[in-house]
């Protein structure tokens, strides 16, 4: 399954921030390896993509940044979803299935 | 929330923003490399690799600056689109809400402006609060407000509680100076101060230097500052002091310097053009007359030293002087007290408490048009249920909507701040007509910084209030009701929260109402006071006779004589008078009284009752009623017996059981003659909220006096005998220059100016505030109506009256009305009760004036209730019934 690493569909990078925050905090470097874990490496968010998201996300009140030590003890800041984070979390995720589910039978119909 | 924080902190510390993105980055990098050291690369190589993998932080860094401002402006922009376009849906709705906002805010931004230059803003002095006014006083006798000289000097060389005092007065012959020479001869107001007088204040001079303390010594040759204003209107206004000397009164004076532009005298009552050094004697001296003057005084007193001890300082000091002085001065000042009041309170008086009244009233007004607002935004948001309901649908949340909401509100009360800054502009002068012309601290009113930032907190705090009502409305049942279509069903929650709308303002305008019910009142009571003589027709003015020519007594009484007798032959002048004062004017002093045949009272203790000289004519130009006895005539002169007149009040409380005509009365205790009473004259000055005091008259030429008061009595309008008399004075001597000319009716209308003023605003706002009210109510009754006339049209067709319908409408006005009135009444008494000052001899609660103020609302509300009630009957069942 794992082949080459693909760019982002437009539109999804703010849901797979938000679903690879769902299980606790974690640093930017965190968030791009998880994405890139729950993907199965299908998905690999660069810094010039994924900094500006985050932060982006932070002022929109989705997520909540905080300094704190890496488990290497390096200063690094970790985001956190809001209670709206999680709330945008589910809109995000219904939106994406009415999508996927409407282009899969967008193709089934051929 | 913290978007707003992260804006703040995109705005205030870019640097601070910038540097924790560039730590965040570099730490980014770092554990890259940490992993890549984990594979096995060197630390060198993990570096190296992580960073090209990054491809430089410069790049993200611009790319998350993007991102972040772009979210924001986008947003912002967004909704602010989405507002314009739903405000421009509902232009009546708009254009009324702007409207209301502007005028409420332009009051609230103009009375602003008043306070914030009067009240708040620190006087123009440096570290004015430490500055206070210092005057002497006798526990039994009205202020005095002034200093005598040798306290003062005491005071300079003893005094240790206080950093510094400094002396002012009027200067000249009673602040009088004519400037000749060059160009036209000009009458000029003067004052004099002390060489340390600016030091004190810590003014600059605009040019040149202050008076030297050699200067201030009697016999020093004469030099002059001059103000700003003079400055550029004679003298060009380079800024460089003229080498050339004026002339002033005669007398060459060397300019030695200009007062800074702007420059506001510490007192109300000088508005200099030009200032000339206090002279001083240089010992106490109590026995020679031009070694006593009796000047005012300020101090400045340490931030750490409480003013109670420096009062006690100074009183201490001036009672020490009581062994050198003259015996007839020394029981006088052994019950002196000296009294220190901050400046600010000096200079503004009971403006302070009219200004906050005004502001109060003001911020009432707004309150009443937002609550208005906030119900139209409620009666738009039902309309709108749809439209939000959908929104929400579609996945906007709940932030996001009331964000836009609020937008929309914030957007109008923007339009209102801006057309409220235009409109307090443009009110400030007129609203300046209202206060007293000499309160000084209005020249530095403007619209200025404060000002604004006032008007936008006020307009964002409005923005709040309309938008925040709307949003419950909008959450608490669009999302469930609104997208089912129902039209019928009428929103209980909003009815609910939009008759407590309606009501809060109906309270709110009641307590306005009341209190301006209150201030008219206690105004038209105080005009309504018989003053005891009649201004109308009269015109006066001041003569100071000074100076070498008029030091004898007799050459004063000459001149007296002859003014009178060629002022009494103009044309049109019925009666003239002169005197030591007058009714408004102020009265000259009081002497120490005693009653023949009683016993004598010990020495200084004689009961000091005011005194004024009056010329024959007196009575007959102000027309007080002589009610016993006789008037002055010319016959009292300086050799024939001592008469005098007293008015009621002294013999209500000298002679309650006898006719004081025909008694006897020494006027000045040790000194003075023994004189008869010969007439008993009406009280003149009364009113409510003033001690009538007692007072005697005694015969111009029985008197000596050096400062006259004019009165004329004209068959026609008093102004046009100003030029002829001055004439006929300046004819008698080019030297006297006439001062302080008005009609009698004008100052008697200046003497009212702040409870006219309170009454005229406060009922104006009051007014406001009841149309306010009521057209919300209105706008309620004909909101329910519309949103019920399917309900009242099937009832109609099932057989309901038009009266009941009629009734019904109305009875629930009415029943809104009578919540609020209830409420409002019951709070009034708290607003009324600060007005107690205002209200000198009113009764703050007094129950006819709130019976009044709620009849009045009554009829109003009812009136208006109608129309929305005739509608409501007016409805036609078939056409109700023919829109579903």
């Amino acid at each position: 399954m794992a082949s080459k690493p693909t760019d982002l569909l437009p539109g999804t990078l703010d849901l797979l921030i938000l679903q690879a925050l769902a299980h606790g905090p974690r640093h930017g470097l965190g968030v791009s390896r998880r994405i890139e874990q729950i993907t199965r490496g299908t998905f690999q968010v660069k810094p010039g993509s994924l900094f500006p998201a985050l932060h982006r996300m932070a002022e929109q009140g989705w997520l909540r940044p905080e300094w704190g030590a890496s488990e290497s003890g390096r200063r690094a800041k970790y985001y956190d979803l809001t209670r709206s984070g999680r709330r945008q979390l589910e809109v995000e995720r219904k939106r994406w299935s009415r999508v996927s589910l409407a282009i899969e039978s967008a193709l089934e119909a051929t | 929330m913290s978007r707003f924080r992260s804006l703040l902190r995109n705005l205030i510390s870019r640097h601070r923003a910038d540097a924790e993105l560039d730590e965040e980055l570099q730490a980014y990098v770092q554990m890259l490399a940490d992993e890549k050291r984990a594979e096995g690369l060197s630390p060198e190589e993990a570096l190296r690799a992580a960073r090209l993998e990054v491809g430089g932080t410069e790049p993200v860094k611009e790319q998350v600056r993007d991102a972040r401002a772009g979210a924001w402006i986008e947003s912002v922009v967004r909704d602010l689109r989405y507002s314009v376009r739903s405000l421009r849906r509902s232009p009546g709705f708009t254009a009324a809400a702007a409207i209301t906002l502007a005028l409420a805010i332009g009051a609230n931004t103009a009375l602003f402006s008043v306070v914030h230059a009067v009240l708040i803003r620190p006087l123009p002095y440096a570290q004015a609060e430490e500055l206070f006014h210092v005057s002497e006083f006798w526990p039994h006798e009205p202020p005095f407000r002034r200093v005598v000289s040798p306290d003062y000097g005491q005071w300079r060389e003893s005094g240790n509680s206080f950093e510094a005092v400094g002396g002012y007065g009027r200067g000249g012959r009673g602040g009088v100076f004519h400037l000749t020479g060059d160009g036209e001869a000009e009458r000029l107001d003067g004052a004099a101060m002390t060489s340390n007088f600016l030091d004190l204040l810590g003014v600059r001079l605009a040019a040149g230097r202050p008076f030297l303390e050699d200067e201030c010594l009697p016999g020093a040759s004469p030099v002059v500052i001059l103000s700003h204003g003079l400055w550029l209107r004679r003298f060009g206004g380079a800024l460089d002091v003229p080498a050339k000397p004026v002339t002033l009164n005669g007398q060459s004076h060397v300019v030695v310097g200009v007062l800074p532009a702007g420059f506001v005298f510490p007192d109300n009552e000088i508005v200099p053009d030009l200032v000339v050094p206090l002279t001083l004697p240089t010992s106490p001296n109590w026995t020679s007359e031009d070694e006593f003057r009796v000047m005012r005084v300020l101090a400045r007193v340490g931030g750490e030293t409480p003013p109670q001890a420096v009062e006690q300082e100074l009183t201490s000091l001036a009672r020490s002087t009581a062994e050198i002085e003259p015996v007839q001065f020394q029981n006088m000042r052994k019950d002196l007290e000296v009294r220190l009041t901050p400046l600010r309170d000096h200079l503004v008086g009971d403006v302070r408490s009219l200004l906050w009244i005004l502001q109060g009233a003001v911020a009432i007004v707004l309150l009443i048009g937002c609550l208005n607002i906030a119900n139209l935004q409620v009666a738009r948001g039902l309309a709108r249920r749809k439209e939000i309901a959908v929104r929400a649908a579609l996945g906007a949340g709940r932030a996001r909507l009331a964000r836009q909401l609020l937008t929309e509100s914030l957007l109008l009360s923007s339009a209102g701040g801006a057309g409220g800054l235009a409109a307090g502009y443009a009110v400030l002068p007129w609203l300046r007509e209202f206060l007293p012309a000499d309160l000084q601290l209005l020249r530095t009113v403007h619209v200025d910084g404060a000002v604004f930032a006032f008007t936008v907190c006020v307009a964002t705090l409005t923005g709040m209030i309309t938008g925040l009502a709307p949003l419950r409305v909008a959450f608490g049942e669009s999302l469930q009701a609104g997208a089912g279509g129902g039209q019928a069903t009428s929103g209980l929650r909003s009815g609910r929260l939009r008759s407590a709308l309606v009501v809060a303002q109906v309270s709110l305008a009641m307590v306005l109402l009341s209190a301006s019910g209150l201030l008219i009142r206690a105004f038209a009571d105080r005009a309504a006071v018989d003053p005891g003589f009649e201004p109308r027709g009269v015109l006066s003015l001041r003569v100071s006779l000074r100076g070498d020519r008029y030091s004898d007594s007799a050459v004063r009484q000459g001149f007296a004589r002859r003014l009178l007798e060629q002022a009494g032959a103009l044309p049109s002048v019925e009666s003239v008078a002169i005197a030591g004062g007058a009714p408004v004017m102020g009265v000259a002093g009081a002497v120490g009284t005693l009653i023949a045949g009683r016993p004598e009272p010990p020495a200084g203790n004689a009961p000091a009752v005011p005194f004024l000289q009056a010329s024959p004519g007196y009575f007959e130009t102000l027309e007080i009623a002589v009610l016993r006895g006789r008037d002055f005539d010319s016959d009292d002169r300086e050799n024939a017996p001592p008469v005098a007149l007293v008015d009621e009040t002294f013999a209500a409380e000298f002679f309650p059981f006898s006719d004081p005509v025909g008694k006897r009365i020494r006027t000045g205790a040790r000194t003075g003659p023994w004189r008869e009473i010969v007439g008993l004259v009406r009280n003149v000055g009364a009113g409510p909220g003033r001690t009538v005091r007692p007072q005697i008259y005694v015969p111009l030429e029985q008197s000596s006096l050096s400062d006259l008061v004019v009165l004329i009595r004209s068959s026609g309008p008093p102004e046009p005998l100003l030029r002829p008399v001055a004439n006929l004075i300046a004819e008698m001597d080019s030297n006297l220059p006439v001062h302080d000319a008005a009609p009698m009716e004008q100052r008697v209308y200046a003497a009212l100016s702040v409870p006219r003023a309170n009454s005229v605003l406060m009922s104006l706002l009051g007014f406001v505030s009841l149309v306010l009210a009521v057209v919300g109510l209105v706008g309620l009754l004909s909101y329910g109506v519309k949103q019920r006339s399917r309900e009242i049209g099937i009832r109609m067709a099932l057989g309901a009256q038009r009266q009941k319908v009629l009734a019904t409408v109305l009875s629930h006005g009415l029943a809104l009305t009578g919540a609020g009135m209830v409420i409002g009444l019951a709070a009034a008494p708290l607003l009324t009760g600060l007005l107690e000052a205002q209200l000198a001899g009113t009764a703050a609660t007094s129950a006819a004036t709130f019976a009044g103020v709620a009849l009045l609302f009554g009829v109003v509300a009812a009136g208006a209730c109608l129309v929305p009630a005739s509608r409501a009957a007016g409805i036609s069942p078939t056409e109700a019934l023919r829109h579903e």
